[in-house]
């Protein structure tokens, strides 16, 4: 009886509440920071990280519902990414969802590099990371040498595409100039296997074309 | 003689388990870690088999540590206190008495590990069958197998903290306030440990409290045995030499710890 009776109460408390919804929203968006989630979840690291990932979805369903106050939303967003990196590096999902939340908003393209390097490192046979950071890095940040960096690392690694090698050189020119790229195109196609090699020769050719026109 | 005591505990221990209702609990909570894993990994847009991994090894250390701390501590709390034991047991002496629960606890959470172990090796069957290709590179049916036995060998190093507590401490109250304050102890500290030891934090650190940190981590196991369920749960390969060290290091610590209740039992006054 004293049961039911809480049980009634504790019902009629929420359904008579309608004004705790923002309250409601902070509970599923809020969270510790990552480096407090890192200690408190031991040995459960794995779905710790899962559970940032969940409640990164109810984030960005908020943000999605409410049209005000969206950046202290994005901030929380981008917080949970970090979080669930710091806990299991190695989570393709989280990298996932940072190209496709964090990266082309204006106020995440910074973090989406900053978390797709450290997530390259952690996934050493992933070409997929540095490419898409060196990516964001030239386009929405405008560092070339950045980009530079991150995109040749990318051609290292297992399965890269060629289109890569085409974008390294052309970041490379941008911050560094002309022949720069050319040397870097050189010293490339000698550690490339020779089916990669003709792409590398187009690309030189055409630079070298536009040097001596230029 | 000493063998024939400790298989007639050991079995009647097994026997007093299968039919309490708390390890039937236990056992329906295997399904429910199971269905558990295959829900949440559908939310999940590339490595489904990552998080179903994940949760059963939740699953499996939670149901170890809830095993060891509630059914080893009431058992034990319950022969001490109450003499509970010598009321269907033969006269025969306190070795061969812990031994012989110590064997007949051990085998039960192995019964409770392997259910557990079965249904994962199924969810994860079944995840492999609907992943997308290449995002469960290097996992198997044997992945789950390898976490259930690493959640054995971490449930058992639990159980040999609770037998230990057991054998000094008085009132199963007291058993098991002491025996949980330890798992939340061994399970945290190698995190804690992580990030004191990190080089902004150790900077702001005066060097005596460093070392009284170490200390307390050297009196409590290796419970790291996450950090390799993580690489399993990726499929990427496991570092040979640190297995070697945390087995080598979870087992003296098994053996040591029992060896301890074995002597504190013997002196204490019952």
């Amino acid at each position: 009886m004293t049961l039911l009776t809480g049980l009634c109460l504790y019902g009629s408390s929420i359904a008579c509440k309608p004004a705790q919804q923002a309250d409601q929203t902070t509970l599923l968006t809020g969270g510790m920071p990552p480096a407090a989630q890192k200690m408190l979840a031991g040995p459960f690291a794995g779905s710790a990280a899962d559970l940032d990932i969940l409640a990164l979805f109810s984030i960005y369903d908020t943000i999605r519902q409410q049209q005000t106050n969206q950046t202290d939303l994005w901030k929380k967003l981008n917080e949970r990414l970090l979080a669930a990196q710091t806990l299991d590096p190695w989570f393709a999902d989280t990298y996932r969802l940072t190209i496709g939340l964090t990266a082309f908003h204006e106020q995440g393209a910074s973090t989406a590099v900053e978390l797709l390097s450290r997530g390259a490192k952690a996934r050493s046979w992933d070409w997929e990371l540095p490419f898409m950071a060196g990516y964001i890095a030239h386009d929405f940040l405008h560092d070339d040498a950045r980009a530079y960096a991150l995109m040749s690392e990318a051609i290292k690694r297992p399965d890269a595409p060629p289109l890569a090698v085409g974008l390294a050189s052309k970041f490379l020119q941008s911050s560094e100039g002309t022949e720069a790229s050319i040397h870097f195109l050189n010293y490339l196609k000698a550690s490339m296997p020779a089916q990669y090699r003709d792409i590398i020769d187009a690309r030189i050719k055409r630079l070298e074309k536009k040097r001596q026109s230029g | 003689m000493i063998l024939n005591n400790i298989y007639i505990v050991a079995a009647f221990t097994l026997r007093e388990i299968l039919a309490s209702p708390a390890f039937r609990a236990l056992l329906a909570a295997t399904a429910l870690f199971a269905i558990m894993a295959l829900a949440v990994s559908n939310l999940f847009l590339l490595e489904t088999v990552k998080v179903q991994l994940d949760f059963l090894w939740l699953g499996m250390s939670l149901l170890g540590a809830g095993f060891s701390l509630f059914i080893g501590t009431t058992l034990m709390g319950h022969d001490i206190t109450r003499g509970t034991a010598s009321l269907f047991l033969p006269h025969m002496d306190r070795h061969s008495y812990l031994l012989g629960r110590t064997a007949g606890l051990t085998l039960a959470l192995t019964l409770l590990l392997a259910l557990m172990a079965v249904l994962s090796t199924a969810t994860v069957a079944w995840g492999l069958e609907h992943a997308l290709p290449d995002r469960a590179a290097g996992i198997s049916l044997w992945s789950a197998t390898i976490m259930g036995l690493f959640a054995l060998l971490q449930s058992a190093t639990i159980l040999a903290m609770v037998l230990f507590t057991c054998s000094w401490a008085t009132g199963v109250v007291e058993m098991m306030l002491f025996s949980s304050a330890f798992t939340l102890m061994a399970y945290l500290l190698p995190s804690v440990m992580s990030a004191i030891t990190s080089s902004e934090v150790i900077a702001q650190v005066p060097a005596w409290s460093v070392a009284f940190i170490h200390t307390i981590d050297y009196l409590f196991p290796d419970m790291s045995g996450g950090q390799v369920a993580l690489c399993i749960a990726h499929g990427l390969t496991l570092p040979t030499a640190e297995l070697g060290w945390y087995l080598a290091g979870q087992c003296g610590y098994i053996i040591t710890l029992v060896a301890a209740a074995l002597l504190l039992f013997d002196r204490r006054d019952l």
